[in-house]
């Protein structure tokens, strides 16, 4: 579970995938739960949302293995950055 | 009331479909896709859902190509209009609808598009296709075609018309008005570039509902802009589909009720829905062929040949009056007059009169056919 506190956001940012739509989180959760891997969506937070606002998915465990199943599905989307997460 | 104006709209609508509209009224109040409660949540999931059963329904495996629309119209001038640019040739077929012809006449105004009109032989579809090649030209870059005709029932070859297209990198769009929900329709399978078509009607969802399906949203031009919910922070669209496309609040009260109707049609079948719609059809023809009053145009209905619509005309009544006295003696109700399709009218000659149109549904009975049959030989 995302936990708002600005220590934990950068703790576990890791674990996010971002999209722009609500459309594409949707069905990036659909295909990876085939898979059976977890996600809950999220708005993306403020600190870390590079193009305004956005949904993400927080992927608890096998972060890698969600972000190949969603590329090769045809989904964009972006992590987030060092940078950003010092912020 | 009995009512055969399911062309226009279906009614009544299936109950599982009546609930899902309460549902979301009551239950699903907050606005989907902004923001992360859960109740938003809950909203976004409702459409997210209906957006894949139309995907699936229409054979794309994308629920992103689908966009919500008002109503077909709404998706054909995003497809007109998002499409065409200065110079640009269309080859329309002579029964399309005024969703049509209107956005075209207004970019032949405004912007010099132009159009030719190709002849729907009612011998055979090798000359209807003859009749579309025939109107190509070299800058041509979109056909549109009418998938059922809205007036006639008249079915387009649309798979090979879409191949013949394709073979000279013309784009196709098929107005899926009348036929979606009532004829397969594979999107993926046939390539169509665009699929138009009213959630309100075969659907059996509510008005105010309508879907473009489109795996083509890269050659779109936004048809409106405004908020998404998705890249806030910039003043340019979205360019990912279907927030490109999709601007404001969306209507989750009737995509509620369609994800309903897409249920209804897959527990059902179109394929039984068909079935029971031209039994109910050619029963009326034969008995309208016996009638000496009535002028039929087209032939006896045939499946796979003919969507579930059936024009006459009563000798010396305009068509008009004809309807009033259906409904004004046995609360039939039917639609008369041009159907926003003069051109489809000028077709078979009845521009000046129009036509009474006689539209089942699923849930029409032949008990309905038959008391039809029976004021129209009292008429």
């Amino acid at each position: 579970m995302l936990v708002l506190k600005k220590e934990v956001i950068i703790l576990e940012s890791k674990n996010l995938i971002m999209m722009n739509s609500i459309t594409s989180v949707m069905r990036a959760k659909e295909i990876i739960a085939k898979k059976g891997l977890r996600s809950q969506i999220v708005r993306t937070p403020k600190s870390l949302a590079k193009n305004g606002c956005g949904y993400s998915l927080y992927v608890p465990f096998e972060i890698s293995k969600a972000q190949e199943i969603i590329r090769a599905s045809g989904i964009s989307f972006t992590v987030p950055t060092r940078e950003r997460e010092r912020k | 009331m009995i009512y055969f104006d399911n062309a226009a709209t279906t009614f009544p609508k299936p109950e599982s479909v009546r609930r899902a509209v309460n549902q979301a009224i009551v239950n699903y109040g907050a606005n989907p896709g902004r923001s992360g409660h859960k109740l938003a949540m809950k909203s976004s999931e409702i459409i997210y859902r209906c957006r894949s059963k139309a995907a699936s329904f229409f054979g794309d495996d994308n629920p992103a190509d689908v966009i919500f629309t008002l109503n077909c119209t709404h998706s054909i001038n995003i497809v007109l209009k998002g499409l065409l640019s200065e110079g640009d040739h269309v080859v329309v077929s002579d029964l399309e609808h005024n969703a049509v012809m209107r956005p075209l006449q207004a970019l032949k105004n405004k912007k010099n598009v132009s159009y030719t009109t190709a002849n729907v032989s009612d011998k055979s579809d090798e000359e209807t296709l003859n009749n579309f090649r025939d109107a190509l030209q070299e800058n041509t870059k979109l056909v549109v075609c009418t998938h059922v005709s809205n007036v006639w029932g008249i079915k387009l070859p649309v798979e090979r018309i879409t191949a013949m297209c394709h073979q000279y990198g013309i784009y196709v769009l098929i107005d899926a008005a009348q036929s979606a929900g009532l004829l397969d329709i594979n999107s993926k399978q046939n390539k169509y570039d665009f699929v138009c078509t009213a959630g309100h009607k075969g659907l059996y969802g509510p008005m105010g509902t309508g879907l473009l399906i489109t795996p083509h949203h890269n050659l779109l031009d936004t048809f409106m802009e405004g908020g998404t919910g998705s890249g806030s922070e910039f003043f340019e669209q979205p360019a990912e589909p279907p927030d490109k496309f999709e601007s404001g609040t969306p209507n989750l009260i009737g995509i509620a009720g369609l994800s309903a109707g897409f249920d209804f049609l897959n527990a059902v079948g179109i394929k039984q829905i068909e079935l029971h719609e031209m039994r109910l059809l050619t029963a009326l023809y034969d008995r309208l062929s016996y009638n000496k009053k009535i002028i039929l145009y087209t032939e006896r209905p045939t499946s796979g040949k003919c969507g579930g619509v059936i024009s006459f005309n009563v000798k010396n009544i305009d068509s008009e009056t004809a309807a009033e006295y259906l409904n004004q003696n046995y609360s039939v109700a039917v639609r008369a007059g041009l159907h926003c399709s003069p051109l489809a009218h000028k077709h078979f000659g009845t521009e000046e009169v129009g036509a009474v149109r006689i539209a089942p549904s699923y849930f029409n009975t032949m008990k309905e056919i038959d008391l039809l049959a029976r004021a129209l030989t009292q008429i």
